[in-house]
C-alpha cells in the first residue's frame, strides 16, 4: 500500500504546484501551499511508518510541519485582512507595493 | 499487492477535492474543498493504522486551520480568477506522471513494518520541550497577527 500512498502524496503535491504556477490570487496561493503541506505530511507519515527505527525524529518533523502550516495560515490571513481593508489587490503581482 | 477499496475511494476523494480547490471560482467553496482534502488525508492515516496522527490531523487542520480560513474568506465577495483548465490539467498530469515514475522507482525494501507509535512515545516523553517551544511559537504568532491588525486604524477588531 505504501507506494500508492506516496503516489497520492505526489499527486497532491503536483496539484498544489500546478495551482501555484497557474493562479495569481493571494488566497488561492495560500490554499495551494496548504495542499502541498498535506502532501508532505502524507509522504512523511508513509515513509516513517515504514521505518524500523524508534527515534523521535519522525514525530518531531510531523509536529514541525503542523506548526509551520498553522503559523503560515495565521500570518497570511493577517496579511489577507490587511490587504482587504486597505484596498490592496489580491493579485500577487501587486504585493511589491506593500510597505510597512 | 492487495489494495483496500476504502483506501482507493478516499484517495480518489482527496484528489478530486484537491482539483476542485482550483476549479471553484468562489473562495469559500475552494476553502471547503480543501477541508474535504484535509478530512480525506486524516481518514487515510486511520486506514494505514495511524489513528492518532489522523486524529491530530482533524484537530489541527480541520478543526483549527480550516475553521480559521473559512471564517476569514466567508465574507469575501470578490471572485478569484478562473483558471485555464487546459493548462492546469496539463501541468498537473505532467507533474503526476513524473512523480509516479519516482514513487514506483523506490525500492520495495524501503517499506518495512511500523514503529511509529514508539517514535510518538519517545517524542512525548523525552522531547516535550520541543512541543513547548512549538506552542510558544504559535501563540506568539497569533499575538503578533492581532497586533499587526490593530495597527490599522480603519479596521475595527
Amino acid at each position: 500500500m505504501f507506494p500508492y500512498l506516496i503516489e497520492l502524496a505526489f499527486i497532491l503535491f503536483a496539484i498544489g504546484l500546478a495551482g501555484i504556477a497557474s493562479d495569481r490570487h493571494f488566497v488561492a496561493l495560500l490554499l495551494a501551499v496548504e495542499l502541498i503541506m498535506v502532501a508532505s505530511i502524507i509522504a512523511l507519515v508513509s515513509f516513517f511508518t515504514s521505518s524500523t527505527s524508534a527515534s523521535a525524529s519522525p514525530v518531531i518533523m510531523l509536529l514541525s510541519i503542523w506548526a509551520v502550516a498553522a503559523t503560515e495560515i495565521i500570518v497570511l490571513i493577517t496579511f489577507y485582512i490587511y490587504m482587504k481593508y486597505n484596498g490592496i489587490s489580491f493579485d500577487i503581482t501587486t504585493l511589491s507595493k506593500m510597505k510597512w | 499487492m492487495e489494495i483496500d477499496i476504502l483506501y482507493v475511494l478516499i484517495s480518489v476523494l482527496a484528489i478530486l477535492s484537491a482539483l476542485l480547490v482550483f476549479m471553484f471560482k468562489h473562495l469559500l467553496h475552494a476553502a471547503l474543498a480543501l477541508t474535504v482534502t484535509f478530512l480525506a488525508s486524516a481518514f487515510i492515516f486511520s486506514a494505514i493504522g495511524q489513528s492518532f496522527i489522523g486524529l491530530l490531523q482533524i484537530l489541527i487542520f480541520v478543526g483549527g486551520l480550516s475553521a480559521y480560513l473559512i471564517a476569514a474568506v466567508a465574507t469575501e465577495t470578490k471572485l478569484k480568477n478562473m483558471l485555464k483548465p487546459a493548462k492546469f490539467f496539463a501541468a498537473t498530469a505532467a507533474l503526476s506522471i513524473a512523480f509516479t515514475a519516482i514513487a514506483f522507482s523506490i525500492p520495495q525494501s524501503a517499506y518495512l513494518p511500523s514503529t511509529f507509535q514508539q517514535s510518538a512515545s519517545a517524542t512525548f516523553s523525552q522531547y516535550y520541550a520541543i512541543l513547548f517551544i512549538i506552542t510558544l511559537m504559535l501563540f506568539s504568532t497569533a499575538i503578533g497577527g492581532v497586533l499587526i491588525i490593530k495597527k490599522f486604524k480603519r479596521l475595527v477588531v
